[in-house]
């Protein structure tokens, strides 16, 4: 086993990581930017190691701080987490020439699939279905309407090197499509120094499932179930489950069987997770792989009963897996709902500032996953969540009904978070039916989000008792006592006098 | 003690009284309101008010009120009764930051003719670009800010007159 590891990220997934560590006996080493000084990873850590500013470029994407850092503190081994440099090759290749173990997928792997359009070729050929679509670096414009007509519009112009969002038109008609390609190239050089772009049919109302898959290095490759995440807003996950309410055993079978194919054509190890899009009419096609841990891993820990980070480090130790597919089975339901400071009201705008209590809800089947503690400021320069709470039941609407208790008890105070928003989409129709699809939230915002609640008059007496109960406070309506404080027996007006009538 | 509060774009007011049994009474409006309340260690109140106990969690920064009760979140504001409160937005031209950020551009110089939608400033936060622009048109008079600047929410960025 691996004796001791740096964990190259910060907030709730670096809390995760070291909780693995932990239990595996590997001494933890966690880094820090100068807002996260007090962060609940680095308190937990068994070592930390400032790396410095808050930008990331200036600190959690430093390679060269984080490989000082690892030589440093003589570790062993380096965690990625998700996000930051968990899908850098450059990283991954760099731990390995430092002589380190990198807790991850080989760079040829993550390399392999960085690329969509190399990805969606090496699919074609591994027998795995890819989205209908045209990719040819040297095209004309006539080749490219050409394929577009055989794709069917409407369809998306897409850009090979990048996501997120950026160098994505939707075209309509075939009338736009040389100049989507056109913007769309543009944005994508960019964005990402790259203005390779692809045709994609567009399918509407499309779902995004994906497969967790798991491969040790002795050549055992399983998938781990899916996972429904198309519960969107702008490309965004909000909530995610398992099992998915739309999909059969077969397709389950089908698609987990596509996802291991994906994962041996490019001799990947370790965890990683396949995305699919399924049509209204269960056709699913081969999407994107991403070659980390994802954010909603919790959700298949929860069903499988498997712990993931803890896996990730025995195949990284050169452990071999220690079940086969036919052992694995999904048990019950899972939900995760993403909380995050931001203003479901204001465009979504991160809500930046103290988080003054945070009180998680506790109980039976709920977990909670958070970096985040009271007092903490939630800072614009890193991704504004709270915490995932992810909540596990019998069935889905009995997971559905806790995870909406779990919410009602939560208590958020000190900044705007998504929490009315989350429990709006969970008493939905649309979501307790199982029926919504990538774009339904965007579609229907207006609808969805609930209005600001009226004031409940204990909400008004709670906050007049507060500021009763805080002296500074008291004094801004004009009434102060000679000592400012309201409880003194001298502020009292009704005649108390100690041993005797008043 | 009376106070008043704002949620959203009402102002409400609210008298409470400590009585000498210990009970609060509180007065909102017509509405009179008796009950009990402590609060523990942690900060959290407990409400106690025909035989039922409601539990209620407060919090504040500046002139922000956070509560939580039944379930839901409010934010409030508290309205300084005895001086004119500070406005958010300070006089009608001036662009103010809407959350933190950093400032990425400014796209006008002191003393520029600017129109009414013109984007004067370009922000930057969570990956983010705002674009910031005037509500009217004027001159700009003075501005606050350069790029590279990490700017707070309600920090005036460039005065317009």
């Amino acid at each position: 086993m691996l004796k001791k590891c740096l964990i190259a990220n910060r907030g709730e997934i670096a809390v995760r990581i070291l909780q693995a560590c932990r239990e595996l006996g590997i001494v933890s080493v966690a880094v820090y930017s100068s807002v996260d000084e007090q962060a609940r990873h680095v308190q937990l850590a068994d070592e930390a190691y400032f790396i410095g500013s808050a930008p990331p470029s200036q600190s959690y994407l430093n390679i060269d701080t984080l490989l000082q850092v690892a030589h440093e503190a003589e570790c062993d081994c380096v965690h990625p987490g998700y996000g930051f440099l968990s899908e850098s090759e450059v990283f991954a290749k760099a731990v390995l020439d430092a002589g380190l173990t990198w807790v991850g997928p080989p760079p040829s792997a993550i390399e392999q699939m960085g690329v969509k359009t190399q990805a969606r070729t090496l699919m074609q050929d591994a027998g795995v279905p890819v989205v209908p679509g045209f990719q040819s670096e040297s095209a004309t414009h006539e080749q490219f309407a050409d394929a577009g007509d055989s794709i069917g519009y409407p369809l998306m112009v897409k850009a090979a090197g990048g996501g997120g969002g950026k160098g994505i038109r939707i075209v309509y008609s075939a009338d736009d499509l040389i100049p989507a390609i056109e913007s769309a190239r543009n944005e994508a050089q960019k964005a990402f120094g790259d203005a390779r772009i692809f045709l994609e049919r567009y399918i509407e109302s499309a779902r995004h499932i994906e497969i967790q898959v798991l491969a040790d290095s002795h050549g055992n490759t399983v998938h781990l179930f899916e996972r429904e995440c198309s519960t969107q807003r702008r490309h965004q996950k909000i909530i995610e489950e398992s099992p998915s309410p739309f999909i059969t055993p077969d397709m389950r079978d089908a698609m987990g069987q596509a996802a291991v194919d994906a994962a041996q054509a490019v001799g990947y190890v370790n965890a990683g997770t396949v995305e699919f899009i399924v049509t209204p009419d269960r056709d699913f096609y081969f999407l994107e792989m991403n070659t980390r841990l994802q954010v909603e891993h919790p959700v298949t820990e929860l069903v499988t009963g498997l712990d993931l980070v803890k896996l990730q480090f025995q195949v990284a130790s050169g452990e071999t897996l220690s079940f086969t597919q036919a052992d694995l089975s999904q048990q019950g339901h899972a939900i995760e709902c993403r909380l995050y400071a931001e203003d479901a009201r204001n465009n979504f705008l991160p809500a930046i500032g103290t988080v003054l209590q945070f009180i998680p809800p506790q109980g039976a089947g709920i977990r909670v996953d958070s970096g985040i503690q009271s007092g903490d400021e939630i800072s614009i320069h890193y991704d504004p969540m709270i915490a995932k709470l992810i909540i596990f039941d019998r069935d889905r609407n009995s997971a559905i009904q806790r995870t909406l208790q779990a919410l009602e008890e939560t208590v958020i105070l000190g900044t705007t978070t998504n929490l009315d928003f989350l429990q709006a989409l969970l008493q939905s129709e649309v979501f307790r039916e199982g029926e919504i699809h990538t774009r339904y939230i965007d579609e229907h915002l207006e609808a969805l989000l609930p209005d600001m609640p009226e004031l409940d008059e204990w909400a008004l007496i709670g906050t007049m008792l507060h500021d009763l109960k805080t002296p500074q406070l008291a004094s801004i309506s004009g009434d102060i006592t000679n000592d400012g404080d309201v409880f003194s027996p001298w502020s009292r007006a009704d005649g108390f006098r100690i041993g005797g009538a008043s | 003690m009376t106070q008043q509060y704002q949620y959203g774009s009402e102002t409400f007011t609210i008298q409470l009284e400590l009585l000498s049994d210990g009970s609060y009474l509180a007065r909102i409006g017509e509405r009179e309101i008796r009950f009990y309340a402590q609060q523990n260690l942690n900060g959290q109140w407990l409400i106690q008010h025909q035989g039922k106990q409601i539990p209620l969690y407060t919090a504040s920064e500046d002139d922000r009120r956070y509560v939580q009760v039944n379930g839901t979140h409010y934010t409030l504001e508290a309205v300084d009764t005895r001086k004119r409160r500070r406005g958010s937005s300070g006089s009608s031209g001036d662009l103010t930051a809407q959350m933190p950020g950093q400032v990425v551009d400014v796209l006008v110089e002191t003393g520029a003719t600017v129109e009414k939608g013109q984007t004067l400033l370009i922000l930057e936060a969570m990956k983010m670009e705002i674009r910031v622009s005037v509500p009217m048109a004027g001159e700009v008079k003075v501005i606050h800010v350069s790029a590279g600047d990490v700017v707070e929410r309600g920090q005036v960025l460039i005065e317009v007159g």
